[in-house]
């Protein structure tokens, strides 16, 4: 035990040997970085919508325009999540904030590795709309006059897929720009590890991302075959995807608590 | 901060409520585009004809596609919201594409897009209010049961923000890539990443922005 404290002693002095901007920057590269661990739900979906459309293509392939029209429409939208971390990875690289802010460095250099780590929660959105992509290029290969309807509804369910991500983004923009807890007297530790804590609470809108994508691929297959019922399908898979989002939005609760209103500092 | 809106000017002390202010590139460019908004309705509908002329024809196609978008979307009985839903697809479709003139879209700053969110939000409970009455309205945020109120509530609420920074985020993605490019290879290079960024992600956004504005109302109301 005791020699457990010296070595996270040691660890924390060392830490705190760095000057400011380099502690910064050096946290900035880890954070840029982890934010680009996203890339693998674009990938994931965006894979999982060519290979439905290359099935649907095989089995109708006079239908291939309008599936490669719906499987790009799909995959642009899948990569949404990909775009957003790149910007956070871009302010991180290019555009740092946090360099030149006041306060404790120790907790600048953990806002930027947390600002990262939130965006990984893109990954589930990325993966989930990728699979309604496929959904639908599988449906308008079945039934190509629904096409209007299907892509509609891919729109609109992977919009609502992107909640999770947005809301990572929204807690990653608040850390490099606001800052929060890096002013005052307080203990860094807490303060860092409550930074880092927000962004890892956001890394759980994986679930709801990947939850609704699927809502919306369901709901996207059912508008191809009765493209009749769109209304009455759309309210279902909203109200659905609403009650998946719940554990997103407990996250993004805990993570602004942490931020702005935390019980651990006193 | 060299992504964020450019200070054009700062309004002179002596106004009143104003005096300080700095007014940036946002402001700026939703003043132009207001205006050929407006120049544009007022050319366009000047002499209308039962025989539509070339713009006509295309403003009536337009009425008519948002038409019956609201129709198809929202039901019949909301006819009603289609000049609104227009107003807010053309605004936000001009202020997408204003990064094909080299100026920075107004939607690329979360002052105009939470500004637009919070008039679907508004319209949003106002209308189910009037639809269903006061006290109905409000007891439907204890359904399923009671004890998911709060949920309910923090769910309501994060409708505009998720709205607004969808916008948000997809036209600063926008603007810090364009920059970026443009610092790397300012020739020819950037017209792919225009495509991308400007035009697809700005009509798909304005799409879905007006889409989910139109679903939300409509599911509040019935």
């Amino acid at each position: 035990m005791q020699e457990g404290n010296e070595i996270i002693k040691a660890l924390f002095d060392w830490i705190s040997g760095y000057d400011k901007k380099t502690l910064v920057l050096a946290a900035s590269a880890i954070g840029a970085g982890l934010a680009m661990i996203t890339g693998i739900g674009p990938g994931l979906g965006q894979g999982l919508a060519a290979g439905r459309s290359t099935e649907s293509v095989g089995l109708n392939p006079c239908r291939s325009r309008e599936i490669t029209f719906t499987m790009f429409l799909g995959a642009a939208i899948a990569e949404t999540s990909g775009i957003f971390a790149l910007i956070i990875a871009l302010i991180l690289l290019f555009a740092n904030p946090l360099v030149g802010m006041a306060g404790a460095k120790q907790v600048l250099a953990a806002s930027a590795v947390a600002a990262g780590i939130a965006m990984t929660g893109g990954i589930g959105s990325a993966v989930g709309q990728g699979y309604a992509a496929g959904k639908a290029a599988e449906v308008v290969g079945l039934n190509p006059g629904a096409g209007r309807n299907v892509n509609l509804t891919l729109l609109l369910g992977a919009a609502v897929a992107e909640t999770s991500t947005i809301l990572a983004l929204v807690v990653a923009l608040v850390l490099l720009f606001a800052g929060p807890l890096a002013a005052g007297e307080k203990s860094w530790v807490i303060a860092a590890a409550s930074v880092i804590g927000a962004g890892l609470a956001m890394a759980a809108g994986i679930g709801p991302g990947a939850g609704q994508g699927y809502a919306a691929g369901k709901a996207v297959e059912a508008s191809g075959r009765r493209p009749g019922h769109r209304g009455a399908i759309l309210r279902v898979m909203f109200i659905g995807q609403a009650v998946a989002q719940t554990t997103g939005i407990y996250a993004l609760i805990v993570a602004l608590i942490l931020l702005f209103a935390n019980p651990l500092l006193g | 901060m060299e992504f964020a809106p450019k200070v054009h000017f700062i309004i002179p002390e002596w106004v009143p409520l104003l005096g300080g202010t700095g007014v940036t590139e946002t402001v700026t460019t939703t003043w132009l585009i207001m205006i050929l908004l407006t120049v544009f309705g007022w050319v366009s509908t000047r002499v209308l004809d039962e025989k539509p002329g070339p713009l006509q024809n295309v403003v009536e196609m337009f009425v008519e596609s948002i038409q019956n978008l609201t129709v198809s979307s929202m039901g019949p009985d909301k006819l009603g919201f289609a000049p609104y839903m227009g107003t807010l697809a053309l605004y936000i479709l001009a202020a997408n594409l204003a990064g094909l003139f080299a100026l920075r879209p107004p939607t690329a700053d979360l002052n105009t897009t939470m500004a637009l969110s919070f008039i679907t939000f508004i319209s949003i409970h106002y209308y189910g209010m009037k639809r269903k009455g006061v006290i109905e309205y409000f007891k439907e945020f204890a359904r399923p049961m009671p004890l998911l109120l709060p949920l309910n509530i923090i769910g309501e609420l994060s409708t505009p923000i998720s709205l607004s920074f969808r916008l948000f985020g997809n036209m600063l993605g926008g603007v810090i890539i364009m920059y970026l490019v443009y610092q790397l290879i300012p020739f020819a290079l950037p017209v792919l990443p225009h495509i991308y960024f400007d035009l697809f992600a700005g009509v798909l956004q304005t799409f879905i922005f007006v889409m989910l504005s139109m679903v939300f109302i409509s599911l509040a109301m019935d």
